[in-house]
């Protein structure tokens, strides 16, 4: 049977999933661009903290809005750099989407090569670092240590899901987002600054999935690949939320969780899997949404039938 | 002083071409011509390769009568022996291996396409990028094929010449005849009906559809053909390092293909070559000034990849078409067309060069 | 007060406009009329921002608006309702006209009011989605949308496309009732006679250029509309 720290852990991770993948589903949403440079904010964001704790450790509540800032103005960066200047060539979302898969192996190798820089020039261990960063609010129950840690990620995502709910039903720029997803030539027509909402959304997406990576680092600890190797989990949990909805993509990043930590328990112990085969019940998950709820329209796709599986019921 | 063989250079580069066209020109048949965003021609990669190492290594070994895991050092050793004694078995394993890749990789292409048949590109290329990843994670805890360390020992189809240079001539030529051949049916494959209907789908799905086409189907064909292609590629590497391991088949390499791809011209056969050599160019220039240049501080390795994500934006917002844009498909109309089409231009200029201005005010409409 | 000076314009390198010379004056209901592909919407389209402006001048109050991008020709009081995709499907009828009025930082409250005073239709609906609307409602909803700016001028594309007679005829009947309410109306439209009978001016565009102006009532005695709309 799975223990009590398998359930702590899926509300863990859980979070840390659900911060990233909000991020990226509100930036397709709005701007048509599937950004596979979201991957390089988790671990700039692991690394802001990393730097910014290097000589001394530093207080969570100075390191969040720092490494939200960081990760934002890096994402709009990257807007004005590239996606703007796609966009106004009236580029198609597939050119897009090659071209966030340049930044994205751009920047991550950038990264590889700063740190290793860093790493030689400051003698400190960077390739697998971890941030001091002070969380108070330890709790002992039982034997059983909740960490300050867990607390901070649980309170980032209830924090973020109430700001995104407040922020796209109530404010005029959450609104003006919501219209510029929906059609965004008739919001340019309405007096909405097409470029502004872009580098809004950007900021928004690109702030709270760096939180997600500095969380992750103090979960687990930071190295380059951080981003890379939950590719998977995050892009599964948007897609279970269509790369549209919000609260389902809410639902994906939880259900992920608990499926890499209580299934994968539950199976270790009764079946002996490996626990390492973690990653295949994301990729489970992902392939049983396409197949059994397709996010059709969002992403251009057409309610074909499946006639294999169709011959196979009749007999 | 270092001697740096121009020969040796040459022969890897040109394998490396061979193998990095082959990839690149079939993600431009899914790309350039059907519209499938692939983000996971790795694992096709890594699919061909691994079939072509474990099934050449268990003939070789259950020939001689040796029972041991393929993953062993035993296994190893012993395939060192085995591999240079019967010149036709050698040939013959690669060949069918080669076969057997094509086959296996496209199947498995095949079945991929039909979970996310009715999905848009964006969710395609997530999926496809997955199962990339996903192989590589499975491949690294599957004991039979070696868990982490892969397999050793695959054994090369020419092992049996004992010069080195003829060896490696033999082995480069070949898997230069084989992109030759491949391009020739990639170039027959496109300019034939079902490359008119893949075009037809990657500009619009629905009125392809309309048109009577059966678009999963066309799409099942194209993904069988590229990653049959892909699986191809695999197998060539497989036998040409000899070893081959789970963190040969990253993600990352799918980019090299990508980069290669927007470089030479998205939609054409020849640009996907083209861009090919040039990076591949790229590549092994690099990996020399490593071996010339050890120490430095920034790794080559590291620049190398920077240029390639740099490329790959600076094609997409200076030359979106890429060095060699895409031209009309050559159907059996355009032989009739083509000539008329030119006789026309060519009377027409004629009759404009002496009056140009004006006719040309004329043909406007004032 | 709309001033169009020699236009030319076009998207990318194609030209579809050719010289087009048009005024309206302040409280005028002008119609551009003309058939398919004449450019009516390319001529609406170029005054937004959105095709490209070749050469040409265009004047809104004095003040030259070549170049300028949409959003901001909304804020210096221009509103323009396209002729498809004029509503956001997924937001409300009230967020859509919430929306509608972004730029204005003032109270929205009596304008509100006096939109759904004028589309008594879409009141009852307001909390549903645009998306619900039927082909009617929506085109209300989208001419309310762009009223909530507070234009001084606005550009209709037909309107009454692909609408029953019936809808079509009180959503003109709106209209007058908008130009009562001292805005000035740019209308597009096909169908000749409906608008002609609310308009006090009208052009007629064929092939990218204007081929013929004047006072409805005119243009109504004159009846010779086959010739422009069948070529000959």
């Amino acid at each position: 049977m799975p223990t009590i720290t398998e359930f702590i852990n899926t509300f863990w991770v859980g979070s840390i999933y659900f911060l990233s993948a909000v991020g990226l589903t509100i930036s397709y949403r709005v701007t048509r661009v599937l950004n596979f440079a979201h991957i390089n904010l988790m671990t700039i964001g692991a690394y802001t903290a990393v730097l910014l704790s290097l000589s001394s450790p530093v207080h969570v509540a100075f390191a969040i809005p720092v490494v939200f800032l960081v990760g934002g103005i890096f994402m709009m960066a990257v807007h004005f750099a590239v996606y703007s200047r796609l966009m106004e060539l009236k580029a198609t979302p597939l050119v897009l989407m090659i071209s966030s898969m340049g930044v994205w192996i751009f920047v991550k190798f950038f990264l590889y090569g700063l740190l290793g820089y860093l790493q030689k020039a400051w003698k400190v261990e960077m390739y697998l670092a971890k941030p001091r960063l002070i969380v108070g609010g330890e709790i002992k129950v039982e034997g059983l240590t909740l960490s300050g840690d867990l607390f901070t990620a649980l309170a980032l995502a209830t924090l973020a899901a109430i700001f995104l709910y407040v922020f796209f039903s109530r404010t005029k720029t959450g609104k003006a987002l919501r219209a510029v997803a929906d059609n965004p030539d008739l919001a340019e027509i309405s007096g909405i600054s097409h470029s502004r909402v872009m580098y809004i959304t950007w900021f928004i997406a690109g702030g709270l999935a760096s939180l997600s990576g500095m969380m992750w680092a103090l979960f687990a600890h930071a190295t380059p690949e951080l981003g890379d190797t939950l590719i998977l989990q995050l892009f599964a949990a948007s897609v279970i939320g269509g790369l549209y909805s919000v609260p389902l993509t809410t639902v994906g990043a939880y259900t992920i969780a608990a499926a890499e930590n209580i299934v994968i328990a539950t199976l270790h112990e009764t079946i002996g899997l490996e626990v390492s085969y973690r990653p295949f019940f994301a990729f489970f998950i992902l392939l049983v949404v396409i197949l059994v709820r397709p996010p059709l329209g969002a992403g251009g796709g057409l309610p074909y039938r499946f006639k294999v599986l169709r011959r196979l019921m009749r007999r | 002083m270092i001697t740096f063989d121009v020969i040796g250079f040459l022969l890897s580069w040109f394998t490396f071409f061979s193998i990095y066209a082959i990839l690149s020109m079939s993600l431009n048949l899914e790309v350039g011509y059907a519209g499938m965003a692939n983000f996971g021609k790795v694992a096709f990669y890594g699919i061909g390769a691994y079939v072509s190492a474990y099934v050449s290594m268990s003939i070789f070994l259950s020939l001689a009568g040796l029972n041991y895991p393929l993953y062993s050092l035993e296994a190893t050793m012993a395939m060192v022996k085995l591999a240079s004694q019967n010149p036709m078995l050698n040939v013959s394993v690669f060949i069918l291996t080669l076969i057997l890749a094509f086959l296996i990789a496209g199947a498995i292409g095949y079945v991929i396409m039909y979970p996310t048949l009715r999905v848009g590109p964006a969710f395609f290329g997530i999926t496809v990028l997955s199962f990339g990843e996903l192989l590589r994670i499975f491949l690294r805890h599957y004991e039979p094929t070696g868990a982490t360390y892969g397999l050793t020992g695959i054994p090369h189809p020419f092992a049996w010449i004992e010069d080195v240079f003829v060896k490696n001539l033999l082995f480069t030529s070949v898997t230069l005849i084989i992109l030759i051949l491949l391009f020739l049916y990639a170039q027959r494959l496109v300019n034939s009906p079902l490359g008119r209907t893949m075009l037809a789908i990657r500009e619009d799905e629905i009125a392809a559809l309309c048109m009577g086409k059966d678009v999963p189907k066309v799409k099942g064909k194209v993904l069988f053909i590229g990653s049959g292609m892909a699986g191809i590629a695999g197998c060539i590497l497989a036998y040409y390092i000899g070893s081959i391991n789970p963190n040969i088949f990253v993600p990352t390499v799918t980019f090299d293909v990508w980069a290669m791809m927007i470089l030479g011209g998205i939609g054409n056969n020849k640009g996907a070559i083209v861009g090919a050599g040039i990076i591949t160019l790229v590549d092994r220039a690099t990996a020399a000034i490593n071996f010339v240049f050890p120490g430095l501080i920034i790794d080559p390795n590291f620049i190398r990849w920077m240029i390639i994500g740099l490329i790959i934006i600076l094609v997409l917002l200076f030359k979106p078409a890429g060095l060699i844009p895409q031209t009309y498909t050559w159907t059996p109309a355009w032989k009739i067309v083509k000539p008329l089409e030119e006789k026309a231009k060519r009377r027409r200029e004629k009759l404009l060069s002496p009056f140009k201005k004006i006719s040309k005010w004329f043909l406007m409409g004032g | 007060m709309l001033k169009l000076g020699n236009v030319f314009s076009g998207y990318g390198k194609m030209e579809v406009l050719h010289g087009i010379d048009l005024e309206v004056e302040k409280g005028e209901i002008v119609s551009v009329l003309g058939p398919n592909g004449a450019g009516k919407s390319t001529l609406l389209n170029t005054i937004f921002g959105i095709a490209n402006i070749l050469r040409g001048s265009i004047t809104f109050n004095g003040r030259s608006i070549v170049g300028l991008k949409p959003n901001q020709i909304t804020r210096i009081g221009i509103g323009y309702t396209p002729q498809i995709s004029n509503v956001f499907p997924s937001m409300t009828v009230l967020e859509n006209l919430e929306i509608g009025a972004y730029h204005r930082r003032d109270d929205i409250r009596g304008d509100l009011e006096e939109v759904f005073q004028l589309f008594p239709e879409i009141e009852r609906r307001k909390h549903n989605l645009a998306k619900t609307l039927s082909g009617g409602e929506r085109q209300m909803l989208a001419v309310a949308r762009a009223l909530m700016a507070k234009p001084k001028l606005l550009l209709l594309d037909e309107p009454t496309a692909g609408l029953a007679p019936k809808a079509a005829s009180l959503l003109m009947k709106k209209i007058l009732e908008i130009r009562e309410r001292g805005i000035t109306v740019l209308l597009v439209e096909q169908n000749v006679k409906r608008a002609l009978d609310v308009s006090d001016r009208a052009y007629v565009l064929v092939g990218g250029r204007i081929v013929h102006s004047g006072s409805s009532e005119e243009l109504k005695k004159e009846g010779r509309f086959e010739r422009f709309f069948f070529g000959r």
